[in-house]
């Protein structure tokens, strides 16, 4: 039987790499890695705001642009993932942030199963949120850290990270280094929501793409 | 003699050969090659030249030269008995009444424990009928028709062969004139002693003899133009002697008049377009011709002037240009059909087409520069290979 193919989305240099590792390393956690295959790197809107912006093609700004790109490999989900950054994420009303993207995404691929994840604020606060997990598995040191259980909260968690390490933080390196050491417990989803909706959101996706193919 | 059949680079196949286990390199006029670090590419370039070295020196040579048969066959786990490494071209000859016919020429090899080769089989295959056809296995040769040549041992007989019959001659001068570069600008500037060789080297090193060759010639004006497109005010470059060695002599011009400098003076882009320019123009014209990584040092809006002129020159000759640059990538020629797309995976290198879509989807917005910029340069389902049998036609060509 071919495999279902999974493609992420993303609008940074470090997650090209780092969210196809997540996803790959999620599939393997939940025994589902024989079914599906990702990408090895993921559709990249290099450049901030490319996704969300007002779809332009000749500028290729806008979601509906990049699930346009990735539609062309026939996948069987996609996943859009992002960093809020500044943005309001307004949850359990369905007009956030978020959802407003989803929408934009169904009016492109509309039988697609499909995920919007934004990362509150950052990919790096899921680090955070895996704190001990990383620690346990010597991918940082300890070192008492004054945002440990609010990962989501503090503007700049590369920052945080990088106190951590002692050292610089090389998105290209670091993130696909400690995306290999990413828990998938509860806890980190507890400490943080948007973590634990990436978690969701991939239940959701591969539950459907097995149904469509199985349909 | 061989001017009477015309003869076309299709497909390039490669067996066990370094990073591929069974690769087929499918030609059009004008191919652009996109692969990571690390896919296959300099095994590519790799093939072309051992191809070229085994028909133009001898197989023996190009072996030693790579430190024996096991450093250029695909390297896999296990000490079972390897399974042989081959090499071949597909061409199209066209014969001077207008008769047309597909070929496969090539060779295997397989290697013994003291890494010297114990086996060859060597085949020329004629399709659609017509005399020329050989097998040689080892000491026997069978060709379709008489000729009266004995095979070097451990050597191919094309090279012999191709004395007694003009068909064979044309196939002979097809694979040596393969040609793959990886232009050095640090070679070029050097000043080497004088040669008498018309062919650039694959570093460039001897750019001033070639371009001796061709002076006065209106190639000679066509790569000066175009030099100058690359560099502003470049209105001549020349070859000249001194004192036994070969010395690059460019002219820009310049506010209080001409200015006169040698290959040391230029900047390393010049030198590179030099190259390039050089390689689409030597004579005789590479049946293929590969130019690896033609942005290096070229600033990305005089990449479109290489492209054009690759563009300007696949009438005569098949060019294959590898790149990683997105502007280069960009260019209106660069279009789907004609992109192929190398990557490392399960522990080989495959050559894949452009998936349907993607290749329907490239146009002046999506250009492939901007999808392998945003990962989304999506492959066809199943690579480009063949069958067990090196020789054998199928489908896909013809």
């Amino acid at each position: 039987m071919s495999t279902l193919k999974i493609v992420p989305v993303v609008e940074g240099h470090g997650e090209e790499k780092a969210v196809p590792l997540l996803i790959r390393r999620w599939l393997r956690h939940r025994n589902l890695h024989e079914w599906f295959e990702v990408p090895e790197l993921a559709v990249n809107a290099k450049g901030s705001g490319k996704l969300k912006g007002r779809y332009d093609k000749r500028r290729h700004i806008g979601i509906e642009h990049y699930i346009e790109a990735a539609l062309r490999t026939g996948p069987d989900a996609i996943l859009v993932l992002l960093d809020a950054d500044d943005e309001c994420v307004t949850r359990n009303k369905g007009n956030g942030f978020g959802p407003t993207l989803l929408a934009r995404a169904r009016d492109v691929a509309p039988d697609l199963p499909l995920a919007v994840v934004v990362a509150n604020r950052e990919y790096e606060a899921w680090f955070l949120a895996s704190l001990t997990s990383l620690r346990a598995k010597g991918l940082l040191p300890l070192m008492r850290l004054e945002h440990f259980l609010r990962p989501e909260e503090p503007r700049n968690c590369k920052g945080l990270i990088e106190k951590l390490m002692g050292r610089r933080y090389e998105e290209q390196v670091h993130q696909l280094e400690l995306t290999g050491g990413i828990t998938f417990s509860a806890k980190a989803k507890f400490r943080s929501p948007s973590y634990g909706k990436l978690l969701r959101d991939l239940e959701r996706l591969t539950r459907e793409a097995r149904r469509g193919r199985a349909a | 003699m061989a001017d009477r059949i015309r003869v076309t680079a299709d497909e390039l196949r490669l067996k066990n050969f370094r990073a591929f286990a069974n690769a087929r390199l499918s030609l059009s006029d004008l191919t652009f090659l996109v692969g990571r670090n690390g896919a296959g590419k300099s095994s590519l370039l790799d093939a072309i030249d051992f191809l070229r070295e085994a028909t133009s020196t001898s197989l023996e040579n190009a072996i030693d030269r790579r430190g024996g048969v096991n450093k250029v066959r695909r390297a896999a786990p296990g000490r079972d008995r390897r399974p042989p490494l081959g090499l071949a071209i597909v061409m199209r000859l066209l014969f001077a009444g207008g008769m047309c016919r597909t070929a496969i020429y090539g060779f295997e090899l397989q290697g013994d424990p003291n890494n010297h080769h114990s086996h060859l089989r060597e085949c020329l295959k004629i399709f659609g009928g017509g005399a020329g056809s050989f097998d040689r296995k080892d000491e026997v040769f069978e060709p379709t028709i008489n000729a009266y040549v004995s095979p070097p041992s451990g050597n191919l007989v094309l090279p012999l062969a191709g004395r007694a019959d003009e068909l064979w001659a044309a196939v002979l001068e097809t694979v040596r004139n393969l040609r793959a570069y990886e232009f050095s600008p640090a070679h070029i500037a050097a000043v080497p002693e004088i040669g008498e060789r018309t062919t650039l080297a694959r570093d460039g090193a001897n750019a001033g003899d070639v371009l001796k060759s061709i002076e006065g010639s209106d190639d000679h004006r066509w790569i000066v133009s175009r030099l100058g497109a690359i560099t502003a005010g470049i209105v001549d470059v020349r070859a000249e002697a001194l004192l036994g060695r070969r010395v690059l002599r460019f002219v820009q011009r310049a506010a209080g008049g001409d200015l006169q400098l040698d290959a040391s003076q230029v900047s390393q882009g010049t030198l590179r377009g030099l190259g390039i320019l050089l390689a689409l123009r030597q004579r005789p014209s590479p049946s293929v011709l590969l130019v690896d990584e033609v942005e290096n040092s070229v600033h990305p809006s005089a990449l479109a002037v290489l492209v054009d002129a690759a563009l300007a020159s696949c009438q005569q000759t098949r060019v294959v240009l590898t790149s990683h640059s997105p502007e280069l990538l960009g260019h209106p020629a660069v279009r789907g059909d004609r992109v192929r797309v190398i990557e490392w995976r399960e522990g080989t290198s495959h050559i894949f087409r452009l998936s349907q879509a993607t290749e329907e989807a490239v146009n002046e917005i999506d250009t492939v520069g901007w999808m392998l910029s945003s990962n989304a340069l999506w492959t066809g389902p199943e690579p480009e290979s063949g069958g067990e049998d090196l020789f054998a036609l199928d489908d896909s060509v013809g």
